[in-house]
């Protein structure tokens, strides 16, 4: 389990990171979200060892990952602009991470780079941004260790690249319990792949929250009341948000989906259904709670 | 994975990624090593006519020129220096771009291998090949009959010395790098320490030169020296030109271990996010902006004082050179026009400082000048009237040359010939220091002496001052220095040569320069140097001023004799032997009267140069007026040449614009001397006998002189036509000189009076 405990990161006079304090739990997929500067790079770096916290501290199963190579060597880390040695073939680069990851799948290197299309003796600068994304996403899952940190490694990868990154994470977390932290801007992104997700916002964190949790509590009710009932006579329903549009209410409430339906049914309106909650919606009703217009922080 | 292996791996892996350097080198030593001595060997054997094994000497010499640490042979020199330059940065530019810096630092590594791996890659690429362009110039020398264990030692010699300070160097670029953000700067960082130092040292050198009177160059080494050593480079190009000396290569290596201590401390400290900054430390920045607008401003002071000499523009050049500097680092650091003056406080700070700095230089605020120690504070005193420059203190082989060290300043150097009579320094000295006064005029420069006084004092700091000084109200304390034996014996090495020894090796030599042996037995040369050393014991300064020398007395030991034979006996030319001796002739005086006995035992006659008869006549040209003694004359109130009644003539001068209209119009006096010739035997044999010819003070630069008078002496016989010339000893002109001068004055007075009426 990796924890942050009050982590925080100054440049100069720019706070990056401003007391963190979560966990990411073993064997789920942690999804990192925020804008730019949010501090979701700076959070990573850190997790990663490569900067030092000014305060609080990062751990991986209660041991510092600062300068510990034994701490480092359980995760693999693709930065949002990934380096490669000029003139680097990926043949050449998994001969250098091999040095560095011992368990590293020799095998699977090589199959996945054929599955995903790329020559092994290739120069890695005359790949696109998206193949290089891709070998970063095959050294990191060839390298064998417990966690992979991706910092926007999406961004830039097609939907279908998507799908199958997202399907190679799926099969080595139920393999071999894989850890990945998903840093990405765009919410969409991590949907459909994400167990866990932090939002982070001006280096703080704004919550972090299992996503079946926030979606089996939330949810979203179309209704047509009774002639001269509105929204704030369903005293019993925990109501977050109300829109209009006719005779129609969309609310927004939070509570099991049986409960609700039960307490719908007792006010007798002339119709009601529940309608799924996409994450963005999810997002939008929990930020807007503690106050914040999640449409400007990450749409 | 241990780290052993891990390093193991990184190593390779980053001697992988810097395959451009070994090329590069690779070709540069091949071309500057085995393909030059080819060439060489090849235009060798074609261009001279010899033996095989004058031959193959020869190619010796040229191997040891190539191989060997030292001056002869630049280029492996070169090409080190500039890789230093260039993998010093390359081995941790990753630090200095971000995406790098991720890729690195997240490995599973520790830092200290990190660095450990990059610097030792720097190290290793030049070892080995230079260490492969050896083998191959082992290969070549040996096609040409040159066995390795010939050149074995000039081999490892040369690799050992080349090395150290290629590692010097290195390291000091990785420090650089180490406290920056991106190339540009770690260059400019490489610059700052490799000029810093030596700049700062001439540049307190020149502010001393230009504004403290005292100032003396042989204080030089104890701080600037130390500056300037604080620069690889210098320490580099000093080594070079010294050799190998042990205390140097010490020393180096332990700026290598502080170095690389201090780069892997700022590599642990060093913020990640520092790359792509100028500076990598924020703490870092003002430090080294204070030191260089510092150092510009104070350059710029001087600059501009030096063109014009007055105090309004070396503010102006303090103001200047703080203000484009602080600008300069400004924009540099911020990589931003617009920050230019967002320090503003720190630059009035350090124009500030340079103004105080640069103006307590201009008023000698800390009064430098006036220094003067209490006799209690002194704990030891050196002094040198800089009178004895011909003497020859050290005598020191550097491969085919001879080295020699003049005299009277290894007492400062070496601080040798501690004077007893402390109080009579310090009298000296504040003589010196009153006559630094605006109003202390002497024109008697003859009577001037270039003082240098080193003070030991019991806190342990020796302190140097110089003094320009006419040093007659000061000669009663100067012939107390001058008579202590222990003084006089550190002077004169020679003096304390024994007699025995000396005497094996003495010869005579007159002012002509001819060199006499002397006759008789062993025990007579003893005597004759006895009798010297005895009577130059008892020479006083007072005396030295008054005396000529007439001839002069080889004292030379057996060590310094036997490296001159050594070095010129196989040219055969003993006349070059006795000239590299010179600064072991001592002169011989008129009053050294057992001396003269005791060679005239051994059958040298002492004498001056000429006697009449070797005399057509005497010619003597001087400018009035004439009085009876000069030393009567007060030196001020002496009149020059051209308001004397001189035997000179007047003419109309004009001078023209160059289209022919008149610039000027004026009369113009021509000076004439007036001239007498003897051909009297009495009156020449009085003449010689107060004759000091030019070269005579060689030896004697104390000695004064009627520089009113100006002596030609006309040979006759075998050197007929050639003459020789000189002045007469001050105060001691024969009167019937004066009386022919001043009735030759006389004349031309009647006669320009005459001419007016």
């Amino acid at each position: 389990m990796i924890k942050a405990e009050d982590l925080t990161k100054r440049f100069d006079d720019i706070v990056a990171v401003d007391h963190i304090t979560a966990e990411i739990k073993d064997g789920c997929v942690f999804g990192l979200i925020g804008t730019n500067g949010s501090g979701k790079s700076t959070f990573l770096r850190m997790a990663s060892g490569i900067l030092k916290p000014d305060e609080g501290s990062i751990t991986i199963d209660g041991q510092s990952v600062w300068e510990d190579p034994k701490v480092k060597s359980r995760f693999f880390y693709i930065s949002d602009d990934q380096y490669f040695f000029p003139n680097g073939t990926p043949q050449e680069l998994m001969r250098f991470y091999q040095c560095l990851y011992p368990a590293f799948d020799e095998k699977r290197f090589y199959h996945l780079l054929d599955s995903f299309g790329l020559k092994k003796d290739r120069k890695i600068n005359t790949f696109s941004k998206g193949m290089k994304k891709q070998v970063s996403v095959i050294c990191g899952i060839c390298a064998g260790t417990d966690y992979i940190f991706c910092d926007e490694t999406f961004d830039g990868l097609d939907p279908v690249m998507r799908q199958t990154v997202k399907s190679l994470f799926a099969n080595d977390m139920a393999e071999r319990d894989l850890t990945p932290i998903i840093a990405s801007h765009n919410l969409r992104e991590l949907e459909d792949i994400c167990d866990h997700v932090g939002l982070l916002h001006r280096g703080g964190i704004l919550l972090s929250r299992e996503l079946d949790d926030m979606k089996l509590n939330l949810h979203k009710v179309q209704c047509v009341l009774l002639p001269g009932m509105e929204p704030k006579d369903l005293s019993d329903l925990d109501i977050m948000k109300s829109e209009q549009s006719g005779s129609i209410y969309t609310l927004t409430v939070r509570g099991e989906q049986e409960e609700i339906l039960a307490k719908m049914a007792s006010y007798e309106p002339i119709f009601y259904e529940l309608i799924p909650l996409s994450l963005e919606e999810i997002f939008i009703s929990e930020t807007e709670v503690a106050g914040y217009d999640i449409k400007a922080l990450i749409l | 994975m241990t780290s052993k292996h891990l390093y193991c791996k990184l190593f390779l892996e980053d001697c992988k990624r810097k395959i451009w350097a070994f090329a590069l080198l690779g070709l540069a030593m091949f071309f500057a090593l085995p393909v030059a001595t080819a060439i060489r060997f090849s235009v060798i054997r074609g261009a001279f006519s010899m033996t095989m094994e004058e031959l193959i000497q020869m190619r010796l010499q040229y191997a040891q020129m190539m191989l060997d640490f030292g001056t002869s042979y630049p280029m492996v020199r070169i090409l080190l220096f500039w890789t230093a330059i260039v993998l010093g940065i390359a081995s941790f530019s990753y630090l200095q771009d971000k995406k790098q810096v991720d890729f690195y630092h997240s490995f599973p590594a520790k830092r200290s291998l990190l660095f450990a791996v990059h610097m030792s890659v720097g190290l290793a690429i030049p070892a080995a090949v230079y260490l492969i362009a050896l083998v191959l110039e082992t290969a070549v020398l040996l096609a040409n009959g040159i066995l390795p264990f010939q050149v074995f030692f000039w081999v490892v010699k040369g690799y050992m010395g080349h090395m150290l300070y290629y590692t010097l160097i290195y390291s000091t670029v990785v420090l650089a790098v180490m406290m920056t953000g991106t190339k540009i700067a770690a260059l400019l960082g490489t610059l700052v320490f490799f000029a810093y130092f030596p700049s700062v040292a001439m540049l307190l050198v020149a502010y001393c030169q230009t504004f403290f009177e005292t100032y003396t160059h042989w204080s030089f080494p104890l701080w600037a020296g130390g500056l300037i050593r604080l620069s690889p480079m210098t320490v580099f190009s000093v080594s070079v030109s010294e050799g190998l000396v042990f205390n140097e290569v010490l020393r180096a290596v332990g700026a290598v271990l502080a170095l690389t201590a201090a780069s892997f401390f700022l590599y642990r400290k060093r913020p990640l996010e520092a790359a792509g900054k100028t500076m990598a430390f924020h703490w870092s920045k003002g430090i080294v902006k204070v030191f260089l607008v510092a150092a510009f401003g104070m350059a710029g002071a001087a600059f501009f004082y030096m063109i014009q000499d007055k105090l309004g523009w070396m503010v102006f050049g303090a103001i200047v050179g703080v203000t484009i500097s602080h600008c300069v680092i400004e924009v540099i650091y911020y990589s931003d026009f617009k920050k230019l003056f967002c320090h503003e406080k720190t630059m009035a700070l350090c124009m500030t400082g340079v103004l105080m700095l640069a103006l307590s230089f201009y008023f000698d605020v800390f009064r430098y000048d006036a220094y003067l120690p209490e006799e209690g504070q002194v704990e030891k005193a050196v002094i040198d009237f800089g009178e004895d420059h011909w003497v020859n203190y050290d005598l020191v082989e550097f491969g085919d040359h001879l080295s020699y060290s003049g005299g009277g300043w290894h007492l400062i150097t070496d601080g040798i010939g501690e004077v007893q009579d402390i109080p009579a320094v310090l009298a000296v000295a504040r003589e010196g220091i009153s006559q630094l006064d605006e109003d202390f005029v002497n024109e008697d420069y003859d009577s001037y002496c270039d003082v240098l006084v080193a003070y030991t004092l019991k806190s342990g700091r020796t302190v140097y001052r110089e003094y320009w000084m006419y040093i007659d109200p000061v000669l009663d304390e100067a012939d107390r220095i001058y008579g202590e034996a222990g003084y006089k014996n550190a002077l004169y090495p020679s003096l304390t040569i024994p007699a025995r020894e000396a005497a094996a090796h003495t010869v005579y030599r007159n002012l002509g320069e001819s060199v006499e042996t002397l006759q008789g037995d062993e025990a007579q040369w003893e005597a004759v140097v006895k009798a010297y050393q005895e009577e130059f014991a008892a020479m006083t300064m007072t005396r030295r001023r008054t005396e000529a020398p007439v001839g002069e007395l080889l004292l030379i030991s057996d060590e310094d004799e036997a490296l001159i034979r050594k070095h010129h006996d196989g040219i055969g030319n003993w006349y070059n032997r006795y000239g590299l001796c010179d600064g072991y002739f001592y002169p011989v005086y008129p009053t050294f009267t057992k001396t003269i006995q005791a060679l005239a035992d051994c059958g040298i006659k002492v004498d001056h140069r000429y006697a009449v008869d070797d005399l057509q006549g005497i010619e003597i040209m001087a400018y009035g007026p004439f009085t009876d003694q000069m030393e009567d004359l007060d030196p001020n109130s002496m009149a020059d040449p051209g308001d004397s009644l001189s035997a000179g003539f007047s003419e109309k001068e004009k001078w023209e614009y160059a289209d022919g209209t008149l610039q000027a119009e004026a009369t113009v006096d021509w000076d004439e001397p007036y001239t007498v010739t003897y051909t009297e035997p009495e009156k020449m044999e009085e003449i010689l006998r107060v004759f000091a010819d030019y070269g005579s003070r060689n030896k004697n630069s104390m000695l004064l002189t009627d520089s009113q008078y100006n002596v030609a002496l006309y040979v006759s016989g075998r050197d007929a036509g050639s003459t020789t010339d000189g002045e007469m000893i001050r105060g001691k002109v024969p009167a019937f000189v004066i009386e022919d001068l001043r009735a030759l004055e006389k004349e031309q007075v009647q006669r320009s009076e005459g001419g007016e009426g």
